[in-house]
């Protein structure tokens, strides 16, 4: 009751002793799924599972939500393997899933011979064109893990992709909201241990 | 002022003698803050009135028409949103819509058909109906 009137969750609690030890890496994020299980994601549509630690969807359209009362953060994903298809995309500042209003980052072979792209949600409808694109032809697309790095803050959204730069951009429209990932088409990928640390 | 609280012509026996300098400046500092407060009050009061209902509603409403169309010309039925809002309506056999009620301003019109929306800006005037005519809707997912 004490803690509850001083705001401090049993997960706050929990961290503040296991976090001494250095022993639970989830207390040092926001927000961290190693996907042991798929408990925290609210599966909105797709074909998602668990399969040996990894966090994997496809084919077909796929998508899936973490909410997040966050505004500027940065998503780390430590490994994101294109086994087939068009591509997936990391969801940013989602709000009202799965009707949703939000931002996606997408990795995207199908796109104009390659690009790494950024397009606005309206209403769980993706906005064409999407307002950023660097396109990457012959780019290493497929059977190869890469680190994803997403930054958002404020109005501006950056993208690393192995430690390299590949795509900033800007854009008003949401402010806020959680996260999630997507396939589409024949897509198949597999995620690897991801978290999100809200930026100060 | 009394009589007596006058002062008397001794004291300016060494000519006027100094103001009280200290105090003044001090009272000049209060009320630089006070109107530089009243200012920033009145500057966030005015932003924060601009994005309420009420301001919306001072300021008026406008009505959108248009029609959708896809590629070929023929008439699409899909739905029509307004950015920001809850406006939406749906399109008629002939592409047709109307968007009541939208807020004065710069907006934007969201056409959605099978997964896909695209964004078309509109200015819209407080009582006058804004015609978008014709909205050709390419509903191929291409740039």
């Amino acid at each position: 009751m004490a803690l509850v009137a001083l705001d401090i969750s049993a997960r706050d609690m929990y961290c503040a002793i296991a976090g001494g030890f250095g022993v639970d890496a989830s207390c040092r994020h926001s927000f961290y799924d190693d996907f042991s299980d798929l408990d925290a994601w609210d599966v909105a549509q797709g074909n998602w599972r668990i399969d040996k630690g990894q966090l994997c969807g496809g084919p077909g359209e796929g998508r899936t939500f973490k909410d997040l009362s966050a505004d500027d953060y940065v998503i780390s994903i430590n490994s994101a393997t294109l086994g087939q298809g068009n591509g997936y995309g990391v969801f940013f500042r989602a709000t009202n899933t799965p009707r949703f209003n939000g931002y996606s980052f997408q990795y995207d072979p199908g796109y104009r011979g390659g690009a790494f792209i950024i397009r606005k949600w309206i209403k769980g409808r993706e906005i064409w064109p999407p307002f950023a694109v660097a396109r990457a032809r012959g780019y290493d697309w497929w059977q190869t893990p890469r680190q994803i790095r997403l930054s958002v803050k404020g109005n501006t959204f950056a993208v690393d992709v192995d430690g390299q730069q590949v795509l900033r951009a800007t854009d008003d429209t949401y402010a806020q909201g959680g996260i999630g990932l997507r396939t589409w088409d024949r897509t198949t990928v597999c995620f690897d241990d991801l978290s999100v640390d809200t930026i100060p | 002022m009394p009589l007596e609280d006058s002062p008397s012509l001794e004291e300016y026996t060494q000519g006027i003698p100094p103001q009280p300098t200290e105090r003044s400046a001090t009272r000049r500092w209060v009320w630089m803050a006070i109107g530089v407060f009243t200012l920033l009050v009145t500057v966030l009061g005015g932003v924060n009135l601009q994005h309420s209902t009420a301001f919306t509603f001072f300021a008026g409403t406008g009505t959108v028409v248009g029609r959708v169309v896809d590629e070929a010309g023929g008439p699409l039925q899909t739905y029509v949103f307004v950015l920001g809002t809850d406006l939406e309506a749906q399109t008629d056999a002939n592409g047709r819509f109307v968007l009541n009620d939208v807020p004065t301003g710069s907006q934007v019109i969201v056409v959605a058909y099978l997964g896909i929306g695209r964004e078309y800006p509109v200015a819209v005037n407080a009582g006058s109906t804004t015609d978008m005519e014709q909205i050709q809707f390419a509903s191929t997912r291409g740039p």
